[in-house]
């Protein structure tokens, strides 16, 4: 039975070779770490040719900032400075003390957006649903439906009931402002409650390769009709610049439906589509990954998307409990109509 | 966690010939796997957790059969801050083998052919609760030139030992080689992927139908594209195999 020795002791051999076959894991040095955040985005963020930056000429800049000695605080702080040369909302930098991002896109503009004042000056017949999701009338014949997320599923659910209510009336007022987003899988699902056919309404390409213009094959991306409800009536849809990400991809989907007017403030401006990934000192970051190109060329990243009718109003400082914006919206849906329910 | 539970040379028939026989294995024990993937994360990840497998073999002239063997795990990275990450693992893998006997006596054998080895796994990579999860998946499959060694020392007693390497491969990625959620197709060739699997078994039939055994398997690779996916594998565990001869 000498010979059941030899896989014995080449077992016990073997297992302790993991350290010598894999590559130990990087020492958590300041240095490194900034080399791990800055090379990630070199490869991945999909967004210098659009933003005119030069990531090459901020490493020279920010990297001698960085030595063995700086503590973690001054880490974030050096890596919060290169980030913002991106201006970009869908990046982002979690640490155990802090959360870097990017909010000048909305903190800059007024608010728009004050939900006490429509649920106490407009709203009739108010109702919850799953989602958040928050309808009932704002005028006789004029719907009202609140999307304020399209982070989960439920938001669906929540717009159906709401339009299963409300598929009678013959305008309909869809407001998204302060939406931050969520799946785009969920917004373009909803928008195919108001699509009488398929239509293309966006094209994304990922960044694939290592130049920054590195871009995969364009996607051409559609709205399908889906849905146990068809509304087909007029549409108001209200932005504001705190809509972004996934709820922009949303107004992409309806603005083109020539039964939608945009009302209220262009939007936030991001179209990343982040992953998210870790560096080795535990930090966690998100990089956009895509650009999306308007049906018509461009794109509307770190710009936002206009609107048909143009409003803006800050609670803070506008008197009364009115909504600008939902005036404008309600004044512009024919009055005709309404009549004719 | 790559490498399924291969089955040969549990033959009595290579040294003493009794025609073709089919049997059943069913194995199960603990995997210490520990994963270098650049493409996830620039830190190790690891685990130890439950692997089961069942196979069939054929063992004529020839030997030659498929196993199937799925191993879930949580992997995790060194300790860095409150909310350690981790990823969710859920592996599965389908090997065929083909073997031809070349030298053969009363006491040993050794056989010398292929093995196809693919391996699927859906991963869900857990950050902290506020900054999401990644959801991605790897596919791989290699072609693999294959040695066995088979021994048995008593009439009931049978050791085999075998090693492997891969010849050809190819490896689907997603979602960091391209295109998030979408596959990125990368074929890679002769030298593509590097690496080596040996396992050693041993069984002793307890009657005429079943025999009961342990089984050791190192496996290791290398895949360097698009960034580098580097495995060790150590898988320790019992297995029963139902039919195909027994006590000699």
């Amino acid at each position: 039975m000498k010979r059941l020795l030899v896989p014995a002791v080449s077992c016990l051999a073997l297992t302790g070779c993991a350290d010598i076959l894999l590559d130990p894991d990087p020492p958590m040095d300041p240095v490194v770490v900034f080399d791990e955040l800055w090379e990630e985005f070199d490869r991945y963020y999909s967004h210098f040719e659009i933003k005119a930056v030069d990531w090459g000429a901020l490493r020279e800049v920010y990297r001698p900032r960085v030595t063995p000695a700086t503590t973690d605080g001054q880490l974030f702080a050096v890596f919060s400075d290169l980030l913002d040369e991106l201006r970009d909302g869908h990046v982002n930098l979690w640490t155990p003390f802090a959360l870097y991002a990017w909010t000048a896109w909305a903190d800059a503009y007024p608010e728009s957006f004050a939900w006490p004042r429509i649920a106490i000056g407009y709203l009739r017949d108010e109702r919850t649903a799953a989602g958040g999701v928050r309808w009932g009338r704002v005028a006789p014949g004029v719907g009202y439906v609140l999307i304020p997320t399209f982070a989960d599923r439920a938001v669906v659910d929540g717009v159906d009931a709401a339009l299963a209510a409300l598929s009678g009336e013959p305008q309909l007022v869809l407001d998204v402002r302060h939406n931050g987003g969520g799946s785009d899988n969920h917004a373009v699902a909803i928008a195919g409650r108001f699509a009488d056919a398929a239509y293309h309404y966006r094209t994304v390409q990922y960044r694939n390769g290592p130049a920054h213009d590195d871009y995969a094959v364009p996607r051409l991306d559609s709205v399908r009709p889906a849905g146990p409800i068809a509304y087909r009536g007029t549409i108001a849809l209200l932005t504001n610049r705190r809509v972004f990400s996934a709820a922009e991809a949303f107004v992409l989907a309806m603005r083109v439906l020539p039964s939608v007017t945009v009302v209220g403030d262009t939007t936030g401006g991001g179209a990343g589509n982040p992953i998210t990934r870790e560096l080795s000192n535990g930090w966690v970051y998100r990089i956009p990954r895509w650009v999306v190109w308007l049906p018509e060329g461009g794109t509307y990243e770190g710009v936002g998307l206009a609107p048909d009718v143009f409003v803006q109003f800050d609670p803070a400082e506008s008197a009364g409990n009115g909504d600008p914006i939902l005036d404008s919206a309600l004044a512009r849906l024919a009055p005709q109509e309404r009549v004719a329910r | 966690m790559r490498t399924p539970l291969v089955l040969l040379g549990l033959s009595s028939s290579a040294a003493l010939p009794l025609g073709a026989q089919s049997a059943w294995l069913v194995g199960l024990g603990v995997e210490r796997y520990d994963q270098a993937d650049a493409l996830a994360s620039p830190l190790r990840y690891g685990a130890t957790d439950p692997w089961i497998a069942v196979a069939w073999r054929h063992q004529g002239r020839t030997l030659s059969g498929v196993a199937v063997s799925f191993a879930p795990a949580r992997l995790t990275a060194r300790p860095s801050g409150p909310g350690s990450h981790y990823i969710d693992a859920w592996g599965g893998g389908l090997a065929g083998h083909w073997l031809r006997r070349v030298v053969g006596t009363r006491r040993s054998a050794i056989h010398i052919g292929a093995r196809l080895d693919v391996f699927a796994s859906a991963r869900r990579q857990v950050f902290r609760p506020d900054a999401g999860t990644e959801l991605y998946a790897d596919l791989i499959a290699g072609l693999e030139g294959a040695a066995a060694w088979t021994w048995w020392p008593g009439a009931a007693d049978e050791l085999r030992q075998e090693l492997s390497v891969p010849v050809m491969s190819a490896a689907m990625r997603t979602p960091y080689t391209g295109a998030k959620y979408l596959p990125s197709l990368m074929l890679g060739g002769p030298g593509r992927l590097t690496g080596i699997r040996y396992e050693v078994e041993y069984t002793r039939a307890v009657s005429g139908g079943l025999a009961l055994g342990s089984r050791y398997t190192f496996d290791t690779f290398h895949y360097p594209d698009p960034r580098g996916l580097s495995v060790v594998s150590h898988r320790l565990g019992v297995l029963a195999r139902f039919g195909g001869g027994g006590r000699r």
